[in-house]
């Protein structure tokens, strides 16, 4: 097996959910996509 | 009993895909030859359902049909719901992340600077607007 998949619980829920809203198309990850990731998991401020 | 018992298979209906989309570069037969199979009829079968992927031919056939050898696996173990040695194998461990997969996860630790972020109900709903679903 591979040395980086050594996934957390909370990334085995990433994971899963992805392949939930991909339904099986295994989607690519685009510049735009991206962006938008990183709003959402960018830690909240104090 | 159905002749095509894999018919609606995922993996059938990918492997149909694939080999029409490598049609201009690639004849089923070269296909076959690189996968392993010595008649080019058996990619026929699994294309239709009427045969499903063995497991141990999923590197072979992943490299023939240029794709992600962990994509086409996650298709074949859906494939082998029942066969108790593939139900061992996705219990103890899981089932393969593709290329793609580990690029999203890489980027979620990325964004999140290596915060390991629950996935929440707002991350929930924006990653759905993300899919337009």
């Amino acid at each position: 097996m591979k040395d980086d998949i050594d996934l957390t619980d909370n990334e085995r829920a990433w994971l899963e959910f992805l392949r939930l809203i991909g339904n099986g198309s295994d989607p690519r990850v685009t510049l735009r996509r991206v962006q938008v990731l990183r709003r959402i998991c960018e830690p909240r401020r104090a | 009993m159905t002749r095509k018992p894999h018919e609606d298979t995922r993996l059938a209906k990918y492997v149909e895909r694939r080999v029409l989309e490598l049609k201009p570069t690639k004849s089923q037969a070269e296909i076959a030859n690189a996968a392993g199979y010595p008649n080019p009829n058996m990619i026929t079968m699994i294309k239709n359902g009427s045969s499903k992927l063995a497991l141990d031919r999923v590197p072979s056939m992943a490299r023939a049909l240029e794709c992600d050898p962990a994509y086409l696996m996650n298709l074949a173990l859906e494939q082998a719901v029942g066969d108790p040695a593939a139900q061992a194998i996705i219990e103890i461990f899981g089932t393969p992340v593709t290329a793609n997969e580990m690029g999203w996860l890489e980027a979620i630790r990325e964004a999140s600077n290596r915060s390991d972020p629950r996935i929440t109900s707002r991350s929930l709903a924006a990653v759905r607007a993300i899919f337009g679903r």
